[in-house]
């Protein structure tokens, strides 16, 4: 069995924190653009750094 | 963001010109006095351009560049024309300029073309001066260009905000100003990342997960064409019933029909008003179901219980002692008195076995008579919740009988309008457009219909996916690479999902400030039987009571522009309180301190209305630079204002006439003497 399955998809309480802080920032500074070019890939790349 | 100096280069009628600007705690206005046509607007253009590169001129947009300067050049040569602003902003000195170079082309050339364009930001820190790289997006964050004309205005344009057409506008301001937007984006940008990591676990995943995303992915499809013809249906509805309204005001202006159309205008508002009084009684069914509804649907299996314990209690089943021997007769025929199966290893049966060696105080027989006689306390809750429900209902049923009523009357109104087919001298006649309305009535219900079953149509194939995304995460797929991706698609889901309630959380709490604060500004600066509103749908709207009813008013000018002012001011003060507040930083999109520049605000309004607004209009911001002519400022608005003018200046505009002089102003502190107007 993996580390992952051993946590059964679980996900604490601060990773869900972590990662609200780290994507409302990355939202905050492409605020002033209309059309927030490469947000979604930021996005993918918090979660993908914050649940490896 | 406070403003500290505004300084003008060859931009437009200004050579050399600037302003201090006033911004003391007890003296925080200033105020430019200048004609039409000496240099208002340019003024406010010049924030504009500044920070957005963008200007709004009625006359010669393209000529930014003085004209004096442009005529005394020579072709070839080269104009300088710059914008100046420094400001502090989070307590840091910033100083903005933009400069754009002019090249004339011909001799007769007074617009020049423009060969360089730079923008720079220098702010202060440690006491020595930096450039910042991105001074574009750094203004823009200073100050949103999506906010700007909330913040500079210009006044024969603000009423415009409280239009029905500027709805969107409205929202848009709250949202951005309270941090909505940057909640709505993030929840939005979550769920495109879950999406990308539910492609990747199909890709890993074994054939009957595939599936089944596969499903989800389709059903989803599904919904989003079902949304779109949704969306069809919608604007076909708003059509047609602009069109019914057209008619009905056709009908009114006809002499024939102008009495009937109104009688029938007074029935379809006494319908309207119980049908709210109906959704209402509905609202409180629900909430009598979802609170107690349970109870008549769990009465048989009370009852029954009740009766089973009291008849073992009378066969003395049930003895008076907890004795070890009545625990082991349980656990021997496997059922414990509640009637639960106990099972070897499940935890009732544990639970039992751990009552072994228990007394109770007063026997079990007593605590039997106990939950026998609390069972029974039961069924009288049930009939009171009948009862309650009875009454609503009935109600309702009234309420229906009325409206029925009602509609009796609006189709005899109908059915006379039909009989008169004579025709006006407009060449129309009562009885045609009261087909043609009945016509459009009919498409309009059919619409109805159609978007009901669209709707219910998306609410089944949602609830389809909320089974499938539970067979998804009961799946026990254990490729390490799909679990990963399992794990990193739950996270955005979560994270989207927390987030999705903070935003709903907030935008109710937001409505219900911005709707203390516009009614308590308005109601300050409005007359008293008028009261403003931000409805369920972020619209700004203002009520009228009449008697003991509320009736929306067809706004004048001076209202909504009242309204709209009071609208700002309440957006201002919500948004500098929330800065100010440590709570909920976390979505703040920028500082929440704005000034307000003002072009001609009391153009619309009349003297009472300027003498309030003038007197709110220093409450609505912690900095406020008024543009005005003469006329709008005598009288009433300076009686108020006098006392808390920091800085006054003069817009001294000479037009230039002659062969060597050109239109050109002077912002000075001293009115020109001898004005021709």
């Amino acid at each position: 069995m993996t580390d992952i399955a051993d946590e059964n998809v679980n996900i604490t309480k601060t990773k869900r924190e972590r990662i609200r802080e780290r994507v409302l920032q990355a939202e905050k500074d492409k605020l002033h653009l209309d059309n927030p070019r490469g947000i979604i890939n930021d996005v993918e790349d918090i979660i993908r750094e914050e649940i490896n | 963001m406070e403003l500290k100096r505004l300084e003008l280069e060859n931009f437009r009628q200004f050579r050399d010109d600037a302003i201090t600007f006033a911004n003391g705690s007890e003296k925080n206005v200033t105020v430019v006095h200048g004609q039409n046509g000496s240099g208002k607007t340019t003024l406010l253009n010049a924030f504009t351009w500044l920070f957005y590169d963008d200007v709004d001129f009625d006359t010669r947009p393209e000529r930014l560049a003085s004209e004096g300067a442009m005529a005394e050049a020579a072709v070839g040569d080269k104009v300088d024309v710059s914008v100046r602003l420094s400001f502090d902003h989070e307590g840091v000195e910033y100083v903005a300029e933009r400069n754009a170079v002019y090249e004339k082309q011909s001799s007769d050339d007074f617009d020049g073309e423009v060969t360089e364009m730079d923008l720079q930001l220098k702010y202060r820190e440690n006491g020595s001066w930096a450039t910042r790289n991105n001074a574009s997006n750094k203004l823009d964050q200073i100050l949103p260009e999506r906010l700007s004309g909330l913040f500079f205005f210009d006044g024969e344009d603000i009423d415009e905000l409280a239009g029905i057409d500027n709805q969107d506008r409205i929202q848009e301001a709250i949202q951005n100003i309270m941090g909505l937007t940057i909640l709505e984006r993030a929840t939005k940008h979550l769920g495109d990342a879950a999406g990308r990591f539910e492609n990747e676990i199909q890709e890993s995943a074994s054939e009957e997960l595939a599936e089944l995303i596969d499903q989800k992915q389709a059903i989803e499809e599904e919904i989003d064409a079902l949304k779109r013809e949704q969306d069809d249906v919608q604007r076909n509805i708003e059509h047609i019933e602009q069109e019914i309204s057209d008619i009905d005001q056709k009908l009114e202006r006809l002499d024939e029909s102008a009495a009937l159309q109104e009688r029938r205008s007074e029935y379809e508002e006494e319908v309207q008003e119980l049908e709210t009084d109906i959704e209402r009684i509905n609202d409180q069914i629900k909430e009598q179901l979802s609170e107690e509804g349970v109870v008549p649907l769990a009465m048989p299996l009370i009852r029954e219980t009740a009766e089973e314990l009291d008849a073992m209690r009378e066969r003395g089943e049930i003895p008076s002692e907890l004795s070890d021997s009545f625990i082991e007769s349980l656990l021997q025929a496997e059922q414990c008195i509640c009637g639960r199966e106990l099972e070897q290893g499940t935890q009732p049966y544990e639970h039992v076995v751990g009552r072994r060696g228990d007394t109770i105080e007063d026997g079990v027989e007593q605590a039997a008579l106990r939950i026998v006689g609390q069972l029974n306390r039961i069924a009288e809750i049930e009939s009171d919740f009948l009862e309650e429900i009875d009454e609503l209902t009935a109600q309702r049923r009234e309420l229906h009988d009325e409206v029925e009523d009602w509609e009796e009357k609006i189709d005899d109104v109908s059915t006379e309008l039909q009989k008169m087919d004579s025709t006006t001298d407009e060449g129309l006649s009562p009885s045609q457009l009261e087909n043609n309305r009945e016509q459009k009535l009919a498409e309009r219900d059919d619409l109805i219909g159609e978007e009901a079953a669209i709707e219910q149509k998306i609410d089944d194939k949602n609830e389809a996916i909320s089974e499938i995304e539970t067979e998804i995460d009961d799946q026990q797929d254990e490729h390490a690479e799909t679990l990963l991706a399992k794990k990193r698609r739950k996270a955005a889901k979560e994270v989207e999902h927390e987030l999705q309630t903070v935003f709903d959380n907030l935008k109710n709490k937001v409505r219900r400030w911005s709707n203390e604060r516009i009614q308590s500004e308005f109601s300050e600066i409005a007359t008293k039987d008028l009261q403003a509103e931000i409805s369920e749908d972020f619209a700004l709207k203002i009520w009228q009571q009449v008697g003991d009813e509320q009736i929306e008013v067809d706004k004048s000018r001076g209202e909504r522009q009242i309204a709209s002012l009071a609208f700002i001011g309440s957006l201002v003060d919500i948004a500098q309180e929330r800065y100010e507040s440590e709570a909920e930083s976390e979505y703040f999109d920028t500082g929440g301190i704005y000034p307000i520049v003002m072009d001609s605000p009391f153009g619309a309004l009349d003297k009472t209305h300027r003498r309030e607004v003038s007197e709110a209009i220093p409450r609505l911001a912690n900095q406020v630079v008024v543009f005005a002519t003469d006329a709008q400022w005598e009288g009433p608005v300076e009686d108020e204002m006098e006392d808390i003018v920091g800085e006054v200046y003069w817009l001294n505009f000479t037009d230039g006439e002659g062969v060597d002089n050109h239109p050109q102003t002077r912002i000075e502190t001293e009115q020109m003497a001898a004005r021709g107007d």
